[in-house]
This record gives C-alpha cells, sequence and structure tokens, in this order.
C-alpha cells in the first residue's frame, strides 16, 4: 500500500498556480517570533542579572536601577510571550515598541548622570532603535490581512456522496455556483472558458468582473481568476477526489479575493467581520444538500415575539449548568 | 395556529402563531392530533441549551394527519395518519444510507454552530434550538416537516393515537436502551429509574428477548424502580435510564 498524504497537504501539492498565496504574510510572522523570542531572552537576563545587564549599556547597577531593570524585564516576557502565543500578534508587536519607546527614554536620562558611560549608553540606544523599526514592520506587515498579502483567503473541503463525475459537471457549469454560494449573485457563461460574475460584496454593495477558466482537469480540478484589470482580483480553485470506502467525493474548494480600494477596504472588511472561511463552509453545506438531496433545506425564521421576560431568571440561574448531549429521549 | 412557544427561561406560552407553509418540494404539513412534552424539553424550559430564542415552537414528539405536500412528496397523501419522528433526515447522504437517521448530514441548515460547540453536528431536530435548524416543532396545530419521504411513519386508520405517538422518540429510545443490553433469553433485566423512558425500556427487554416456547427458561424478568443509577453516570447513553444486563 503507497502512504498516502493528508487530503490538505495533498491538493496544495497539485495547486494550480492560479492560488498561489505570497511568501510576504509568511516572512512576518517569522520575524514576529524571533521578536517574542528576543524579547523573553532579554526579559530573562533583566531579571536575573540586572546589575551586570546595567553595566553592559554603561550604567552603575545599583539597586534602584536593578529594580526599575526587572521591572522592565517582566514587561519584555510579557510582550515575548504574547508574541509567541498569538497567531497575529500585531497588538503585542505594537506593546513592543510602545516598550521600545520607554527604553530609550531611560537610556537618554541615563546619559544625564555623571557616572554613566556614554559611548556604551549610545551604542545600547542604537540597538534599541533597530529592534524598534523591526517591531513596526513586523507590525505593518502582518495587520494587513493574511499577515501581509492583502488577499483574504478561504480553503474548506466537504464529502459529497455521489460520484465525482456528477460532481464535477455540476461545478463546471460555473453558472450553477450561484445556487449555493451566497454572496454570488450570478455567474454568466459567456465562452468556453469565460464567464461574467456578479457578487454582493461587504456592506450590500456590488461589484463585477470577468473570469477565466484558467485550469481545467477532468474529474479532478477547475481552477478560475479574473481577467487583469477587474475591478476585484479574485481567484478559486475546486478538486474533486473520490473519497475512501466509496463515499462520493471530496470536494476541496480554496477561494482568494483581494478587495478593490486596497488598504483601505481590506481594514473594514476585517472590521466588519466577514468570515470567508465561515461563508465558504455554509455555501458548501449547501453544495452538498444539493448535489445529495436536490433541495437546499430552509429552516424559517418566526417573526420573533417581545422578549418581555427573557432574562427575567437570570438571578435565579445556577452554578455549573450542563449542556445535555440529547441523551435520554431528545 | 396556536402554538406552545418558548419564551425564555422556565417561560413557555401558548401564542397565536403563522401558520406553516412548504419552503422545499419535499416538505410536508402535518395537523396535528396528538403531541407529547419530552424529558428533552426541560432542558429548554430550564435554559441549558444554547441557542433558543424567545418565540421558538416547542415539541419533537407528534403525529397528525397529511394536509398539504410539496410537489417531490411520494410516499404520501393528503389524509394520510403519520407519526413524525424527531430527528430530521434527508434519506440520501452516506448517513442515512446506512440508516443512521440521527446522524443526518443535511437536514441540519445551522449545522455549524453545534460543530462549533460539540465538534460535530447531528441532524435537525423539531422545536430543539436553532443550532439544531431551527426548525418549529409539534406542541402546536400544525408544522412543516422537511424531508417528508423519509421519516414519517403511515399509521393504518383503527389505530389509536395513543398507542403510537411514542414512535415519535420516546419509545425508540427506550428500545435502544434494552438493545444494547444484548438480553439472552432467562436474563434478569433491571432498569434503573421508572420514568417513562425506563418503562419503555423495561417492555422493550420483553421484546427484545426470544419468546417464552422457544426458550426454556421462559422470557427474561424485567423490572423497573424509582429511584437514581446506582453509579449515576453522565456519560450513559440515557441520563435517567440506565439499563443493565444483571446475570442469569
Amino acid at each position: 500500500m503507497v502512504m498516502r498524504l493528508p487530503n490538505y497537504l495533498q491538493s496544495i501539492d497539485d495547486s494550480p498556480s492560479a492560488s498561489i498565496g505570497t511568501s510576504h504574510g509568511l516572512h512576518a510572522q517569522r520575524m514576529a517570533r524571533r521578536l517574542g523570542w528576543l524579547s523573553v531572552a532579554l526579559g530573562t537576563l533583566e531579571i536575573l542579572a540586572p546589575g551586570t545587564l546595567a553595566r553592559v549599556v554603561g550604567i552603575r547597577g545599583s539597586w534602584p536601577t536593578r529594580v526599575v531593570t526587572r521591572a522592565l524585564g517582566l514587561r519584555e516576557i510579557a510582550s515575548g510571550v504574547g508574541i509567541l502565543t498569538t497567531p497575529r500578534p500585531t497588538s503585542w508587536l505594537t506593546s513592543r515598541m510602545a516598550g521600545d519607546v520607554m527604553d530609550l527614554g531611560l537610556l537618554f536620562t541615563a546619559l544625564a548622570s555623571p557616572s554613566a558611560r556614554r559611548l556604551r549608553l549610545l551604542a545600547a540606544a542604537a540597538a534599541v532603535v533597530g529592534v524598534a523599526v523591526l517591531d513596526a514592520r513586523s507590525a505593518q506587515r502582518l495587520s494587513a490581512p493574511n499577515g501581509g498579502a492583502r488577499a483574504v483567503r478561504a480553503r474548506r473541503s466537504i464529502t459529497v456522496n455521489r460520484p465525482v463525475e456528477d460532481v464535477y459537471r455540476f461545478w463546471r457549469d460555473l453558472s450553477n455556483l450561484p445556487t449555493f454560494m451566497e454572496k454570488i449573485e450570478s455567474v454568466r457563461v459567456t465562452g468556453h472558458r469565460r464567464s461574467h460574475w456578479i457578487a454582493t460584496g461587504p456592506l450590500g454593495l456590488p461589484f463585477e468582473w470577468e473570469a477565466d477558466v484558467v485550469e481545467e482537469r477532468e474529474n479532478e480540478v477547475i481552477a478560475w481568476r479574473s481577467l487583469p484589470g477587474s475591478e476585484i482580483d479574485t481567484a478559486g480553485a475546486v478538486w474533486f477526489r473520490p473519497a475512501p470506502g466509496g463515499r462520493g467525493t471530496v470536494v476541496t474548494v480554496e477561494l482568494e479575493y483581494t478587495p478593490p480600494g486596497r488598504e483601505l477596504t481590506a481594514q473594514l472588511v476585517k472590521l466588519i467581520g466577514q468570515a470567508p472561511e465561515q461563508q465558504l463552509r455554509q455555501d458548501l453545506q449547501r453544495f452538498k444538500q444539493l448535489m445529495e438531496t436536490g433541495q437546499i433545506i430552509i429552516a424559517p425564521d418566526l417573526p420573533p415575539i417581545p422578549a418581555r421576560r427573557f432574562g427575567r431568571d437570570r438571578r435565579r440561574r445556577r452554578a455549573g449548568a450542563v449542556v445535555p448531549m440529547l441523551a435520554g429521549g431528545a | 395556529m396556536k402554538a406552545n412557544r418558548w419564551m425564555g427561561k422556565r417561560s413557555v406560552e401558548v401564542h397565536d402563531t403563522p401558520d406553516p407553509e412548504i419552503l422545499n418540494p419535499g416538505d410536508a404539513i402535518v395537523k396535528i392530533t396528538s403531541t407529547a412534552i419530552c424529558g428533552s424539553d426541560l432542558h429548554l424550559y430550564n435554559g441549558y441549551v444554547p441557542t433558543m430564542r424567545p418565540g421558538d415552537v416547542l415539541g419533537h414528539e407528534f403525529m397528525g394527519e397529511i394536509v398539504e405536500v410539496g410537489r417531490e412528496v411520494k410516499n404520501l397523501r393528503v389524509g394520510d395518519r403519520v407519526v413524525v419522528p424527531f430527528p430530521i433526515a434527508c434519506g440520501a447522504c452516506a448517513m442515512c444510507s446506512k440508516a443512521l437517521f440521527s446522524l443526518c448530514e443535511n437536514s441540519n441548515p445551522n449545522a455549524w454552530i453545534a460543530e462549533k460547540l460539540w465538534g460535530y453536528s447531528p441532524a435537525g431536530i423539531f422545536g430543539y434550538s436553532h443550532m439544531l435548524g431551527g426548525f418549529p416543532g409539534g406542541q402546536a396545530e400544525y408544522a412543516r416537516v422537511p424531508f417528508a419521504d423519509v421519516g414519517p411513519l403511515k399509521i393504518p386508520a383503527g389505530i389509536a393515537d395513543e398507542k403510537v405517538l411514542f414512535l415519535s422518540d420516546i419509545l425508540p429510545t427506550g428500545y435502544m436502551g434494552a438493545e444494547m443490553c444484548n438480553i439472552q433469553p432467562g436474563d434478569v433485566i433491571a432498569v434503573w429509574g421508572a420514568g417513562p423512558v425506563g418503562q419503555f425500556a423495561v417492555k422493550s427487554a420483553y421484546l427484545r428477548a426470544p419468546s417464552a416456547s422457544s426458550s426454556s427458561n421462559g422470557s427474561p424478568t424485567a423490572c423497573a424502580w424509582p429511584g437514581r443509577p446506582v453509579a449515576p453516570r453522565r456519560s450513559t447513553t440515557s441520563r435517567w435510564t440506565s439499563t443493565r444486563r444483571c446475570g442469569r
């Protein structure tokens, strides 16, 4: 038997060029991690050997200096741990920058002291400035969506209990996509490879673009990408592979779009909480329903009743409430 | 129509509610003739189930008469009497094709919420919070039944509602307890917790054993008494009922 990669990795391998992200974000994240470790190391040093450190940067290791240095060490470790434990630690990096400014202030105050060794102090200040620049750059890169690249990306898989051929055929007619993709208003197929898309963007604004199918292997993969110069830069790809145990087809979809208006819109999209991964997950569930049952099930929302008594019993709420697992005659 | 609606923690009221409509071609509308209150409705009542909204119609044990069918419904006609099982099942996914209907992958349109909470989602369930689909329940005059070809059991005329209503949920729950016991002829079966589920477990224990004529020892002896399980554990299949094989 041949060892198989997990589906997810396999599909990265045969990722068509249409949906390859940049290494930009990855780089910024690596840099952030290095800065995090630097913080932890420096902080540990400041706490364990405050006197020695003070002498290295050119100040006398008197007891007030040692206390202040230890406090600075605690701050360093806090931001270091914050950076290392947060996936996109922009705010921690910003706090590191504030710390850098504080350190510079202290170093320059120390310059005024008669016992200070100027050359060492200036060298230390230069090092702090250098690190501050790195902090600022990493924070800036990470604050863009997708860790630097402006593109918003999402990737999900679902298993559909239908043969690969059926699933592929349905998807290859791109005009079927709006039936299950909530934010795609319409796709008009205008040529063998070309199609015209209308989608609802953030705040309900419509977007239109032309796209080409850029890669196509029957029953394996379909990839499409907006034409250069479109209002929105977007690409998508879908992979099909037989599910093990005769369970149908594993469908993996990757979508990527760069919102128009550059940074500003990208930040706005982030702010109003559009979660592309979540959207794709629900779109794929509808796709599965449609392929397996021929319908997309609708759950109606009842007209709400004024919640006059809602929360009345809040005071009586007991601690340790459990969520029952629907056992015992759900 | 009138419907029993959850208004907040420990508050349930009967209100006028819009009549249900056919929303999918596979739907049917049932005019409810009998309905029951389940032990698990207490979880909703006591506010333990997230994603309930004030005004949600309760009830997942109901039966009645078909008054309207969607254009794709083939197995049911207007006038049929049906018992509606509490899990909604599509009949087409991998789970349904193995008759694991309560794990249906298509009947819960809000599966993602249940996945966030439990890591997976069960089937959609009538009147049991929005994370299980937000389907209005059967403690009402009418209910919409999605995938009507799959779940509902047709009931012949001449059988009273009380004889079949509990097929919707609580009898199969007790039966499952007995089934998991692997009952053999001559076993003595004790059921802790003689509530409705426990009593159905007792009845089912008799059903599960070979008939008296085919075994020398006769049918098993089963009994139930009130009280808590000897070793109360939340992780057993049933919170209130624990069916144990006690030996021969």
